[in-house]
Order: structure tokens, then C-alpha cells, then sequence
């Protein structure tokens, strides 16, 4: 299985890890790194040891990072420099990693599932309105049923 | 005709949401969830938001409870069926009607005035008590279990 770490600025990941808990439980191989200003000088390597654990125990690691280019994703950058099998997502959203932690299993490499997170998230991104939705049709009918 | 392929019947007083969608369905591998929910049935709003909670490829279908029992036998080998119903009254309706349940997962059931927490998700009064009591009796296998992932809790819970 490939690990996930998910790390961004302030609350952002344990937030996100409430969220994942509600809907879809317990994750194994699954841990989060927050990045809060108290704790700013030992972020580095704390991270580098969610990580570098992570990826001892799976066969390689995604680290999923809130904002491209902050500290968290240069850091995480960084330590991907050192260690190998380490991919990294920015711009990290909900239906992403709810998707993802279900579908790691079946096999993807980890800059498959990278790849695969980065389209999910963007599907999940779209502008919804109340007049849009009343001529929806059910394009599911099936004749042979109910 | 065939017994319809009724999969699973979960008891969620919130019916298709997050869990629902991205986690049980999946889980399952229904292609067709059913919501038997007289409101819901003639309510095209509530209908129109669950379609898009929905998993892509998943059909939806909004039924009243007399509907479903009217209609459930009509149902194609070919679909596999998910029942999402509000609260125990409704699914104990649904067996009276002759709808083949053999399992109920208890989902979401929340906190309300006049009802006590049983469970993590659960929470129960003593209408729901009998009910759940009067499935059992008719030999329908109940579950505690919020999610897929999280353990099943003691369904002896219920009845403390």
C-alpha cells in the first residue's frame, strides 16, 4: 500500500482528518503533520520523520500539501529530494483524499495515484445553482426493472 | 419472478450523503440505490441534491414506502439494489409490505428531544426500540455500523 501524509498551514490537516474520519473511518498508513507557528522551528523535522517512517513501512509515499508553494509543500519538496518514492499533491481538497485513501490498494504506483488525485480534485471543484438543478433528468432509467 | 437483489437496507435519518455516496456504495457495488421515503418521494429538490451526491454510473430511485412495496418484485436481476430508508418505522413497513430485507445496517439515527444515545450515531426511543425488536423477530439481521471502515458496534445496545 502506498502511504499518505497530509500536512499544510495551521489546522488544515487536522481539520481535513476530522472531515475524512466522519465520512469514510479509521485510515491505516495515514497520518498528518501540522504546521502551526509554535511549533514552526521543529516543522522540518517532523515532517521529514512522518515521512521518511511512512515510507519504511510502504512502498512508497504521497504527501499531500495545502498550498503550492508554502512551507509545507517546500519542505516536502525538499525531503523528496532525499528520499525516494515520494510524490507530492498541492491544492489538497476533501473529495481527493476521500477518494484516493479508498482506491490506493488496487495497485497504482505512487505518481499514478498523484496523477489520479489532482484530476478527482478538480472534478470536486464546481459552481452549483438552485435553477441549474431543476431541469436535471434522471438519465439512469433503466426499461428492463424499476 | 426472481427475488429482487436487494444488497443491504440502511436505516440514515440524512439518506444519501457523504458516507452513503463515496463509502457504502462503493463497498457494496450497488448500482442502484432506492430511497424509500414518502417525503422525499414528492419532494424534487431533496431528490435533484441526493442524485448528485450519487456515484457516477449509479442510478437513483426516490420512492414512496407503498411504491416500493408495490414495485420491488418488478426489479431486474441486473440491479443491485441499496435501500436507504429515514428510521426503523419505515424499514419494518417495508418487510410488513412483503420487500425481501434480510440485513439492516443502522447508520445515523440522531440525538432528539425524548430519545436516548445507544451508540456512537444512534440514538433511540422506545417506538424505535419495539420496532427494531418486531424486525429482529421477523428474522431480519440488524448492524450497528456508521461506516464501512468503523467496527460494528453491539447491536445489543439497542435493547439496553
Amino acid at each position: 500500500m502506498v502511504g499518505f501524509i497530509l500536512t499544510g498551514h495551521g489546522q488544515f490537516s487536522n481539520g481535513l482528518a476530522s472531515a475524512i474520519d466522519m465520512v469514510a473511518g479509521d485510515q491505516p498508513a495515514f497520518k498528518i503533520v501540522p504546521f502551526e507557528g509554535s511549533q514552526a522551528a521543529s516543522y522540518g523535522d517532523d515532517l521529514r520523520v512522518a515521512i521518511t517512517e511512512m515510507r519504511a513501512e510502504c512502498e512508497g509515499v504521497v504527501v499531500f500539501v495545502d498550498l503550492l508553494g508554502g512551507t509545507p509543500f517546500n519542505q516536502a519538496m525538499m525531503i523528496a529530494n532525499d528520499v525516494d518514492n515520494v510524490e507530492i499533491v498541492t491544492g489538497t481538497n476533501l473529495p481527493m483524499l476521500i477518494e484516493l485513501l479508498l482506491t490506493r490498494s488496487g495497485g497504482s504506483t505512487v505518481s499514478e495515484l498523484a496523477e489520479q488525485a489532482v484530476q478527482i480534485g478538480q472534478m470536486g471543484i464546481t459552481h452549483q445553482s438552485v435553477a441549474a438543478l431543476a431541469g436535471a433528468e434522471d438519465d439512469l432509467s433503466d426499461e428492463d426493472g424499476i | 419472478m426472481a427475488e429482487p437483489n436487494i444488497l443491504l437496507t440502511r436505516i440514515d435519518n440524512r439518506l444519501i450523503h457523504g458516507q452513503v455516496a463515496t463509502q457504502w456504495n462503493s463497498t457494496l457495488g450497488a448500482n442502484l440505490i432506492l430511497v424509500a421515503n414518502d417525503e422525499v418521494s414528492g419532494n424534487t429538490m431533496r431528490q435533484n441534491l441526493m442524485k448528485m451526491a450519487a456515484p457516477a454510473g449509479v442510478a437513483t430511485r426516490f420512492f414512496s414506502l407503498q411504491k416500493t412495496i408495490d414495485i420491488i418484485h418488478k426489479a431486474s436481476p441486473k440491479q443491485k439494489i441499496f435501500i436507504v430508508a429515514e428510521n426503523p418505522h419505515d424499514v419494518l413497513a417495508l418487510v410488513k409490505g412483503g420487500v425481501p430485507i434480510k440485513k439492516v445496517n443502522i447508520g445515523n439515527m440522531h440525538m432528539s428531544e425524548g430519545k436516548r444515545q445507544v451508540a456512537t450515531s444512534v440514538a433511540v426511543d422506545d417506538a424505535d426500540v419495539a420496532a427494531f425488536k418486531e424486525l429482529q423477530d421477523r428474522g431480519v439481521e440488524l448492524e450497528i455500523r456508521r461506516v464501512p471502515s468503523t467496527p460494528v458496534e453491539d447491536t445489543a445496545k439497542l435493547f439496553s
